[in-house]
C-alpha cells in the first residue's frame, strides 16, 4: 500500500478513500494518468504490463495492490 | 537529367593554387601531415590524367580519402568525371548497389578489402578494384548520360539513402551561400570533424579550397583530437554537428582556451538543445550560428545565437530561399517547404524519385515538420514520419527529446512511438546521461513541463548512444535496440 501511495503522490494524484472504486471510470485518472501509473507499477515490479488485459477490468486500488504485491 | 559541365570548381581552385602555390591547403591532425595547394593541384592534374586514359566516367571511393588522395576529388573536377564518396562504414551489399545505381562506367576505389568476384583487379593509379557498369537501365534518354560533378548519398538517418547530386556550377553557388554567410577568407582555418561522404565535410572542404583558407581535417572526430587540434593549429571556423560540440563541451568545458581561436561555430545537422544553445552564445569573442537545411537545399535559415535567441526557433529564409508549409494541422505544424537558389541538380538516376519530392515542379518537400512563430521564425518540430498518435493526440518527438535535454544531466535523448494495441503508440524515451541517471528527476521534470500525453511511458537511461559517421546520434538504431531488448527497461 505505501509503494501505491508513494506512486500516487509523486504523479501528483490523491490517493481514493475506496478500495473499490475504478479510479479510471471515477474520473479520478484519465487514460494518460493511467499510462504513466502502468509505467510507474512496471518500475516498481520490474515487468511489463499487458495493456490489454489491465484496461479490460475495473482498475482499483485493490487491484493496483494485487499487482504490486501488497 | 543534365548537369552543367562548366569545370568552375576547377578553374577556380586552379586559380587560388597559382595564386598562392606554398599555402597550406590541408591539415591532416591525425597524422600532422600538410599538403600545399600546389601539391593538391599537382595530385589531382595526376589523377586527372588517369581517369581520363581509362575512360573512367565515375570514380566511387569507399573510406575517407588520405591527404594523397583528397586530390582524386578535385581530378575529377578537371576531368569533368563524377565523385562518389561513400562512407567507409556501408556494408559491403550497400556499395554493391551503390555501384549498380552508378549510370556511368565507373571506377571503385576503397581504403578497405572487399570480398566479392564483381570488383575485378584493373590497376588504377595504384589502387587495386575497378568495377564496369551498363550503361543507365533506368532511361534511354540520351541527354540522361551527362554525369554531375558530385553524388553525395544521403546517411539514411532520415529515410533511405539517396545519390544527391551537384554539377560544379552548382557545388560552388552553394559553397558561395556559405563563404558569404560567415565571411570565410583565405586567413581562416576551417576544421572539419565530418567525413568527405558527408555533406558537412564537402562543406568544409569547398569552403577552405575555393576562399585560399586551410582545411584542418578532424576526422574520425572524437573529444581528444578536436582539442588537440583546436590547440595545435587554432582554427578559426568550423561547422560541427551539435552532438560534437557538445561532446566537446562535457569532456573540457571548463577549459577557457577550448574555443577561444574560433571566430564563428555554427551548428548544423541536428537541432540544438537549449543548453548548447545558451553555452554559446555566451562564449567569449566568438559567433555562434545555428542553420538549418537539407544537403539537397543548402542552408535554408541561418540564426546568430544570443541571449535574444534563446527560443525554439531556427531563424528566417535566407535570401533566395522561401519556406512554406504543406498540409498544416490544427497546431499551425505542416511539412516544411523549401524553394531555393542553392537547389541541388536531382537524385542521379532517380528521376521518378526526385520529381516525387518536388511540389509544383520547385518546392522541395524537406520531409521535416515545422511551424512559423509570429515574427515568421521557423520552428523545426521533426521529422514527418517521426509524429506518432497516442491516444488519438499526435507527439512531436522532437519536443520531447528538447524538454528532457533541458536537464543538465542529460547529455541526449531520442524519442519515438512504440507501438500499443489501446494508445495506437506509446513514447518511449531512450536518454544518454552523464551520471547515474534519476529517473525520477527525468520524469518529474517531464511531467511539469510536457502536455501529458507526451511524457514518456517508457524511460530507458544508456551510458551511451550510438553514433552516425556523422556525429548525429543513429536514431534508428537506438530504436531497433530497444525493440530487440524484450525485458522492461529501466
Amino acid at each position: 500500500m505505501q509503494a501505491l501511495k508513494e506512486i500516487f503522490s509523486r504523479m501528483g494524484k490523491d490517493f481514493p478513500e475506496s478500495m473499490d472504486l475504478c479510479i479510471y471510470k471515477s474520473g479520478l485518472f484519465d487514460s494518460m494518468d493511467i499510462v504513466q501509473l502502468v509505467f510507474e507499477i512496471e518500475r516498481q515490479t520490474s515487468r511489463a504490463i499487458d495493456f490489454e488485459e489491465f484496461f479490460g477490468r475495473d482498475i482499483s486500488i485493490n487491484r493496483l495492490c494485487g499487482i504490486l504485491g501488497q | 537529367m543534365t548537369f552543367r559541365q562548366d569545370p568552375v570548381i576547377w578553374e577556380e581552385f586552379d586559380l587560388i593554387a597559382s595564386r598562392s602555390p606554398d599555402k597550406v591547403a590541408v591539415i591532416d591532425a591525425l597524422s600532422a601531415r600538410t599538403i600545399s595547394y600546389a601539391g593538391l593541384r599537382d595530385s589531382a592534374l595526376f589523377y586527372s590524367g588517369e581517369i581520363k586514359k581509362n575512360n573512367i566516367e565515375a570514380v566511387v571511393f569507399i573510406g575517407e580519402p588520405s591527404l594523397d588522395q583528397l586530390g582524386l576529388l578535385l581530378g575529377c573536377a578537371h576531368a569533368r568525371s563524377t565523385f562518389i564518396p561513400i562512407s567507409g562504414d556501408e556494408s559491403d551489399s550497400h556499395v554493391i548497389q551503390i555501384c549498380s545505381d552508378v549510370p556511368a562506367n565507373g571506377v571503385l576505389i576503397s581504403n578497405r578489402n572487399f570480398e566479392t568476384d564483381r570488383f575485378l583487379p584493373m590497376g588504377f593509379a595504384g589502387f587495386s578494384t575497378c568495377f564496369s557498369i551498363p550503361a543507365d537501365p533506368i532511361s534511354d534518354n540520351p541527354s540522361d548520360k551527362l554525369s554531375p560533378f558530385l553524388v553525395t548519398y544521403s546517411s539514411g538517418s532520415t529515410g533511405t539513402p539517396k545519390p544527391i547530386a551537384f554539377s560544379q556550377v552548382t557545388k560552388r553557388r552553394r559553397t558561395e551561400q556559405s563563404i558569404d554567410l560567415f565571411g570565410v577568407t583565405e586567413g581562416d582555418i576551417v576544421l572539419s570533424a565530418s567525413p568527405l561522404c558527408h555533406s558537412l565535410g564537402q562543406r568544409h572542404f569547398f569552403i577552405s579550397i575555393l576562399t585560399g583558407a586551410t582545411l584542418l581535417r578532424c576526422h574520425p572526430f572524437n573529444t581528444d583530437r578536436w582539442v588537440n587540434a583546436t590547440k595545435r593549429y587554432q582554427p578559426t571556423f568550423a561547422i560541427p554537428v551539435a552532438n560534437q560540440i557538445a561532446m566537446v563541451l562535457r569532456h573540457f568545458g571548463d577549459d577557457p582556451e577550448l574555443f577561444n581561436t574560433f571566430r564563428i561555430i555554427v551548428t548544423s545537422s541536428a537541432a540544438s538543445d537549449p543548453q548548447l544553445k545558451k553555452i554559446l552564445s555566451n562564449l567569449q569573442g566568438t559567433e555562434a550560428y545555428e542553420i538549418y537545411g537539407m544537403t539537397e537545399t543548402a542552408c535554408v535559415t541561418c540564426v546568430k545565437l544570443d541571449s535574444s535567441s534563446m527560443n525554439l526557433h531556427v531563424g528566417a529564409a535566407l535570401r533566395g530561399v522561401k519556406i512554406k508549409l504543406l498540409n498544416i494541422n490544427d497546431e499551425g505544424v505542416g511539412e516544411v517547404l523549401v524553394k531555393t537558389d542553392y537547389l541541388c541538380d536531382g537524385y542521379w538516376g532517380k528521376q521518378r524519385l526526385w520529381c516525387d519530392s518536388l511540389v509544383d515542379g520547385e518546392y522541395f518537400r524537406s520531409g521535416d515538420l515545422g511551424k512559423f512563430d509570429g515574427a515568421g521564425n521557423l520552428i523545426f518540430c521533426g521529422r514527418t514520419g517521426d509524429s506518432y498518435s497516442t491516444g488519438g493526440l499526435t507527439v512531436y518527438p522532437l519536443e520531447v527529446e528538447r524538454v528532457i535535454s533541458e536537464l543538465p544531466i542529460v547529455s541526449s535523448s531520442i524519442v519515438f512511438g512504440l507501438e500499443n494495441p489501446i494508445f495506437g503508440f506509446l513514447t518511449v524515451a531512450v536518454v544518454q546521461a552523464q551520471e547515474p541517471a534519476n529517473i525520477d528527476q527525468i520524469l518529474q521534470h517531464c511531467r511539469k513541463c510536457l502536455p501529458k500525453h507526451m511524457v514518456p511511458a517508457k524511460l530507458c537511461v544508456l551510458p551511451t548512444l550510438p553514433l552516425l559517421p556523422s556525429g548525429k546520434v543513429d536514431r534508428r538504431r537506438v530504436c531497433s535496440d530497444y525493440m530487440s531488448r524484450k525485458e522492461l527497461l529501466k
